[in-house]
């Protein structure tokens, strides 16, 4: 059990390309589903008179400050935006946040000895683009707290800060923990259903100020894998394209599925 | 040399088929590199289980993590770091499923390593392995190499099936591997496990059905499942399914889901509309018979997967497609 005046939380968010041409960008739906978890935690104690404060975090190019404004429309408090101009990977991007928010950016210097200190980081469980759900594993490591991943489910104890969890296993089957914070938890897609932001929230996140690091390159640490390179994936069935005009494909499909004694 | 580790999956009773799929890689790997296999059975203490894989001819031990109740990342975690720390593997095999997902990325760090998830391939060159893992919802795959060592390879399942899958029999030429146990106290953490429940009703009368007609993301509205309700309908024998995002965006209940998490279906025709094929529901459609795809992308992913494409828009395409059947306005017999 532990008694905290404030729940500190964290939610670290990331954009991504949302259309196969790249030129469209979004939250990461997955942080999305953390970032409504957060926020109604937030609401559940300052409901019973308890404190609670939203951060977010994102590291990404100077545009993903969009999805920082958006999360102060949904209702967090404060926003830090990491600025790097490339990909990087998830372990660079975890001591990135890690850093930053121990305010130590200097990467000759030792981790700072206090880490950032927040009760719960939430995040979403994958990235839409990269797929790894790794910097939520490694972020929980670099500050030294438990982790969880794939929650599907959070009750929080507001009396007592502790939290129940559900957790999802290989078959859709779940798990259910008892947690004291501090944790880091990932959030599978699901979980809740994400709000739109709000016109009084963002007439206030007007007001509200990013804090934005700037990370040039000499600054950021040696990388633990590289990309070499972009693969077509391999090819487990034939497939045959069908071409000709719509209604040619369709007869096409029509002959096949007759082939197949399904029609 | 430094050996190549598998962390054996099990369900505490028996050695999950994936680990099959592991030893295989990692015997890929081995022979490449000239180093030897070595397997480790976290675990509250699985000396059957040991015995059971020495068989295999590998040297196998029982990690046993005393203090564990069920399944603890952070336990897994800490006999694992202290283990690796003292066997130094170059490279440490893992399946990429709910355990770990939890401990293998914060085990590669604790060990000063990496890790990469998802790992679909190998491939080698100048003599080093090296992975490749999806991104982009499975439209490409990037090639990676670990610039550190160990490299914790988070291994897909089904990625690595072994040619035979035979288990080795008593006749087996090959000598047991020695067994050794390893005992690790965990003190336990801020997590404690209160219970398992299964999963809500499955899709039964999807994995019956011959022919499933399934939606995914591209379809852009939930209104369209209308018009993939009646082209499911004009199939005997046929029911709708969909993809996970719709099932979280609360479009329809679980019991629809196809997918690794969802229904394991093989229908003899699954045809999968707008649906960008995730490597998730790859695995829960792979049994079917023939599988055809409609998507207004043709870099979709599952085309890749698919035995019949068809690039159109989703609802102009199913539109035609019911204009031509027998009895409808434009019937070419009619």
């Amino acid at each position: 059990m532990s008694i905290l005046e404030s729940m500190n939380i964290l939610v670290c968010i990331k954009q991504v390309a949302t259309t196969p041409d790249g030129n469209t960008f979004a939250m990461n739906r997955f942080d999305e589903y953390a970032l409504e978890e957060a926020v109604r935690i937030k609401e559940q104690l300052l409901n019973q008179g308890r404190k609670a404060v939203v951060d977010v975090v994102s590291l990404g190019r100077e545009k993903a400050q969009e999805i920082i404004k958006r999360a102060f429309g949904i209702g967090a408090d404060n926003g830090f935006h990491i600025v790097v101009e490339r990909d990087l990977s998830a372990a660079v991007t975890a001591e990135l946040i890690y850093r930053t928010l121990g305010q130590n950016l200097d990467k000759s210097q030792e981790l700072p000895p206090k880490p950032p200190a927040y009760d719960l980081v939430l995040t979403g469980m994958i990235s839409q683009d990269a797929m790894e759900g790794q910097t939520g594993p490694i972020l929980a490591e670099l500050m030294g707290i438990a982790c969880s991943t794939g929650i599907v489910k959070i009750s929080l104890d507001s009396k007592t800060f502790d939290l129940t969890v559900e957790r999802e296993l290989d078959r859709g089957d779940r798990e259910s923990l008892g947690i004291t914070l501090p944790v880091l938890l990932t959030v599978q897609a699901g979980i809740n259903t994400p709000r739109y932001p709000t016109l009084s929230n963002l007439l206030k996140a007007g007001t509200k100020k990013i804090t934005t690091v700037t990370v040039f390159p000499d600054k950021i640490p040696g990388a633990d894998q590289t990309v070499l390179r972009f693969m077509e994936p391999a090819k487990s069935r034939s497939g045959t394209i069908i071409r000709g005009t719509t209604a040619e494909k369709a007869v096409e499909l029509f002959s096949i599925l007759k082939k197949r004694g399904v029609l | 040399m430094r050996p190549i580790a598998v962390v054996v999956e099990h369900d505490g009773k028996v050695v999950l088929p994936v680990t099959h799929e592991l030893i295989h890689l990692a015997n890929l790997v081995a022979a490449g590199t000239h180093s030897s296999v070595v397997l480790v059975i976290p675990g509250p203490g699985l000396p059957d289980m040991a015995g059971e894989l020495a068989l295999t001819g590998i040297r196998t031990i029982d990690l046993a993590i005393t203090g564990m109740d069920g399944y603890n990342g952070e336990a897994y975690k800490a006999a694992l770091s202290e283990l690796f720390t003292a066997l130094s593997p170059s490279h440490i095999l893992v399946a990429h499923m709910a355990g770990a997902r939890d401990f293998a990325p914060g085990l590669a760090l604790r060990l000063n390593g990496t890790s990469i998830a998802g790992v679909n391939n190998l491939f080698w060159e100048d003599g080093q392995p090296l992975f490749s893992r999806p991104v982009f919802n499975g439209a490409k795959n990037a090639l990676v190499l670990a610039t550190k060592t160990p490299c914790v390879v988070m291994v897909q399942p089904n990625a690595f099936v072994p040619p035979d899958l035979q288990i080795e029999t008593e006749a087996s030429p090959v000598p047991p591997g020695p067994v050794e146990t390893v005992k690790v106290p965990f003190p336990g953490n801020g997590i404690k496990r209160l219970g398992i429940k299964d999963a809500d009703h499955r899709g039964d009368d999807l994995e019956l059905a011959r022919v499933i007609v399934a939606a995914g993301r591209g379809l852009g509205t939930r209104e369209n499942l209308t018009a993939i309700e009646g082209f499911a309908s004009i199939f005997s024998n046929s029911a709708m399914g969909v993809s996970r995002p719709l099932v979280d965006d609360g479009w329809r209940s679980y019991r629809f889901q196809v997918g690794v998490t969802g229904a394991r279906v093989s229908p003899e025709v699954y045809i999968a509309c707008g649906i960008s094929g995730s490597s998730q529901h790859l695995a829960g459609i792979m049994g079917s018979k023939t599988i055809i795809s409609i998507n207004s992308d043709p870099n979709a992913a599952i085309f890749n997967h698919s035995d019949f494409c068809i690039v159109e828009d989703l609802l102009t395409f199913i539109n035609a497609f019911e204009n031509i059947l027998p009895g409808s306005v434009d019937d070419p017999d009619g």
